[in-house]
């Protein structure tokens, strides 16, 4: 008997239900969206005041001679990120993408970075690579670049720290 | 037919924001982030980001590429009045030529989506033009596709020539354009286009499926043309394990027996009948075998055959019901959709997994469907957001905790802060040093020693100044030689001061200077306390935003349930129909085997009759 009942229910899902389920879905993920956002701006200004905030990105340009695979961010001695990358990653990176690789709180005054890239270079060659950089956090929140761009006279890619204001 | 479409629109989602090897400059980290989120399909995850960086005023110079992006990541997330609602407003602002334009297409795809396809149309000739070269796929895809809709087929095929011939998407158009030739007016023309896309080298799962799609297609219009020796000739090069394999076998069969060579479609038949009977094409495999058994003479094999026929049929039809009661009571559904884990809530919907459904065969067809899988990923699209909803209902004590915290050290040190800036203030550090640097360079001006001069040298000229004050008092009584020798002295301490001036100056400015420095590390220090003082009005304002919060996760928990269920039941029914059309035909094909059977010892039994005294009984058939 319940199966029948099921079968009857089931059977009553018209076409203009789905049109009417559609709808009510993107109410629904338009609140869920909403909440969300509110909820990351209310942890990360929790967790990550704008006045101790630096944000640590990563971005690839072109990347004709370098393929990265994994990075490890460290800064004032201290690993704060180890990220691998998927193809899907670096291929938004590729395509011009930012990577916001790490956010952390600091004090205000001088910081140091060090970063640890491996990937693939010209020819499928591995590259390892420590890139060095420093930056002086000021009031508000900070952001730093780990760009890597192609050295078109080397054929190589070069890394660099850059304060991106 | 829906099923390319449903790609080619993925296909579309995926080129919108730019292209490979093509230098990309990101100004702001914010926008550079939406769009690594964007590029990898987490439309979730980038569509917060972007809503968060509008909110927080993060992004000025991509602005208005931002919100094109936010139209389109709206539109392929399913929330098309949003969508539609970003690029009127973003159109009815001044923006650059490149973003209209991205915009105008953009929304020219969206009532294509929405079946508004004059409307498309219009929107690209009006607006467009000639579109950038950047966007020329986008555009002539996007056109294609609605002259196509339109049954405007030559523009159609005028548009399609206008991008690369490799382009994945210019298959799946060329496909869809080949058969509505083919329907229509230009047969040859649509015969041409799917014998180029049938003999496209073998590549990737993708196009040898395309490949094998068109020369599926091309067979049964060779057939319905009257050229079966080259339907013939190319059902034979058909691969037997692709996804089109079973249909390929069984028009091969057909056209076989339409060419009267039953022999060589009976082996193909049986190969066939190997595969699972939950197939169309082997359920009518099963049945044609012992007709063709029958028609070659082999009555006792066709016997054997309609009742393997029947049996089999009989047993997929207790299967289906026993299917039947599994999807009404849910069981199905739970075991088909399994356990998706997720590491993060972010994380995109996981793929299907057909290999985790027993009933896959019985539904390949309908699981390959635009309609499954919509319903499938909005299915899937809840589950997360329910997974969301609920790592925040966990996450809502911490952060409780976090803000009780923040507010209590705020009241603490709010009442210090405040006493330090009072302090500051009344100390007046920037008055005083104003005042000092007057006094230097009135110094400098008049070139006074003085100020420059060394506590030594100042105790000196001071006693020197109480001895010439002394001795003035002394009037007559002083002697001469006293006061020259006071005089000799008080220049030879100034001469001493002058000498070296210019140094002591520079020392004396440069430590002006450095104070100078420190005011401004100071006044630092104060705006940071101050932003710091003020902040627990943030907190405020937050403290009573979190059991706001709170509330709405859990309703659209609640609603998130009710919704999941909807869709659930929606997918349900969807199988149902399924179950219940091949159900139809199994009872036709029984029915038929049934038939074929009775017909078959009712001939045996009059063959069998006049000749009892002299012909023997044919095998296996009983009287």
């Amino acid at each position: 008997m319940r199966c029948v009942v099921m079968v009857l229910l089931l059977l009553a899902f018209t076409p203009l239900q789905s049109a009417e389920l559609d709808k009510d879905l993107a109410d629904f993920k338009r609140e869920v969206l909403e909440v969300n956002k509110r909820l990351l701006l209310l942890e990360e200004e929790l967790l990550f005041p704008a006045d101790t905030q630096v944000g640590i990105y990563v971005s690839l340009d072109v990347g004709h001679f370098f393929e990265p695979d994994s990075i490890t961010l460290e800064m004032d001695g201290e690993v704060i990120a180890s990220h691998l990358y998927t193809e899907k990653e670096v291929r938004a990176l590729r395509n011009g993408a930012v990577q916001r690789l790490a956010v952390a709180n600091v004090k205000n005054g001088g910081h140091e970075l060090v970063a640890f890239v491996t990937g693939d270079g010209p020819q499928g060659t591995e590259i390892r690579r420590g890139v060095n950089g420093q930056f002086e956090k000021g009031h508000g929140r900070h952001f730093v670049q780990l760009h890597i761009e192609d050295d078109s006279a080397k054929q190589q890619p070069r890394f660099r720290f850059r304060d991106w204001r | 037919m829906r099923i390319l479409l449903f790609c080619l629109s993925l296909l579309l989602a995926s080129h919108t924001w730019g292209r490979l090897d093509q230098a990309h400059q990101v100004q702001e980290p914010a926008y550079g982030e939406v769009a690594y989120l964007y590029l990898q399909g987490e439309y979730f995850a980038a569509l917060t980001r972007a809503q968060m960086a509008l909110e927080r005023g993060e992004v000025t110079h991509h602005r208005a590429d931002l919100q094109v992006l936010l139209g389109a990541m709206y539109s392929a997330y399913g929330m098309p009045e949003d969508a539609q609602k970003v690029f009127s407003t973003l159109l009815d602002t001044q923006v650059s030529d490149s973003v209209a334009q991205r915009a105008w297409i953009h929304l020219a795809g969206l009532f294509y989506r929405q079946g508004k396809y004059r409307e498309a149309l219009q929107t690209l000739d009006e607006q467009i033009g000639e579109p950038p070269s950047e966007l020329a796929e986008t555009y002539h895809s996007l056109r294609a596709k609605i002259l196509m809709r339109l049954g405007r087929y030559e523009e159609a095929a005028e548009s399609l020539d206008a991008f690369a011939a490799d382009h994945p998407l210019n298959a799946y158009l060329r496909y869809n354009l080949a058969i509505s030739w083919i329907n229509g007016e230009h047969p040859s023309l649509g015969q041409e286009w799917l014998w180029q896309l049938a003999n496209l080298p073998p590549g990737e799962a993708e196009t040898d499926a395309i490949k094998d799609k068109a020369m599926l297609a091309l067979a049964i219009y060779m057939l319905r043309s009257e050229q079966e020796p080259r339907a013939l000739q190319l059902l034979s090069a058909a691969r037997a394990d692709g996804p089109f394999a079973d249909e390929s076998m069984m028009l091969y069969a057909r056209a076989l027996l339409i060419e009267n060579q039953p022999s060589r479609a009976l082996p193909v038949l049986r190969r066939l009948d190997e595969m699972s009977i939950q197939r169309r094409a082997v359920q009518e495999a099963q049945l044609a075998i012992p007709i063709l058994y029958d028609q070659l003479g082999h009555q006792s094999q066709a016997k054997v055959g309609f009742e393997t026929a029947i049996a089999r049929f009989s047993s997929l039809d207790a299967y289906l019901v026993d299917l039947e009661a599994r999807i009404a009571s849910g069981e199905w559904f739970s075991a088909m959709v399994g356990e998706p884990q997720w590491s993060t809530a972010m994380d995109p919907v996981p793929r299907f997994l057909p290999q985790r459904v027993s009933s896959f065969p019985t539904f390949y067809t309908w699981f390959a469907t635009a309609g499954f899988q919509q319903g499938w990923n909005q299915y899937h699209e809840l589950m997360r957001q329910q997974n969301l909803l609920a790592l925040w209902q966990q996450k809502m004590p911490a952060l409780d905790t976090l803000l009780h915290a923040q507010e209590n050290k705020q009241k603490a040190m709010r009442p210090q802060a405040k006493a330090l800036l009072k302090q500051l203030s009344n100390q007046n550090f920037q008055g005083q040093l104003g005042r000092l640097g007057r006094q230097f360079d009135e110094a400098v001006d008049d070139q006074d020693p003085l100020p420059f001069a060394t506590e030594e040298e100042r105790r000196l000229w001071q006693a020197q100044q109480e001895a010439r004050d002394l001795t003035g008092g002394w009037g007559e009584m002083a002697r001469p030689d006293m006061i020259e020798k006071l005089d000799f002295y008080r220049g030879l301490l100034l001469w001493e001061m002058q000498e070296d001036i210019v140094p002591r100056q520079w020392q004396r400015e440069r430590e002006l200077n450095d104070i100078q420095q420190l005011l401004e590390k100071n006044r630092d220090l104060r705006t940071r306390v101050l932003y710091a003082a003020n902040r627990v009005d943030r907190l405020e304002h937050f403290s009573k935003e979190l059991p706001e919060l709170q509330r709405m996760l859990a309703d659209l928990q609640q609603r998130g349930e009710v919704l999941m269920r909807r869709q659930q039941y929606g997918l349900q029914a969807a199988a149902f129909e399924q179950i219940t059309r091949t159900r139809n035909r199994l009872k036709r094909f029984s029915a038929t085997a049934h038939e074929g059977l009775a017909d078959l010892v009712y001939r045996s039994l009059r063959e069998s009759r006049p000749q009892r005294s002299s012909a023997p009984v044919p095998d296996g058939v009983s009287p």
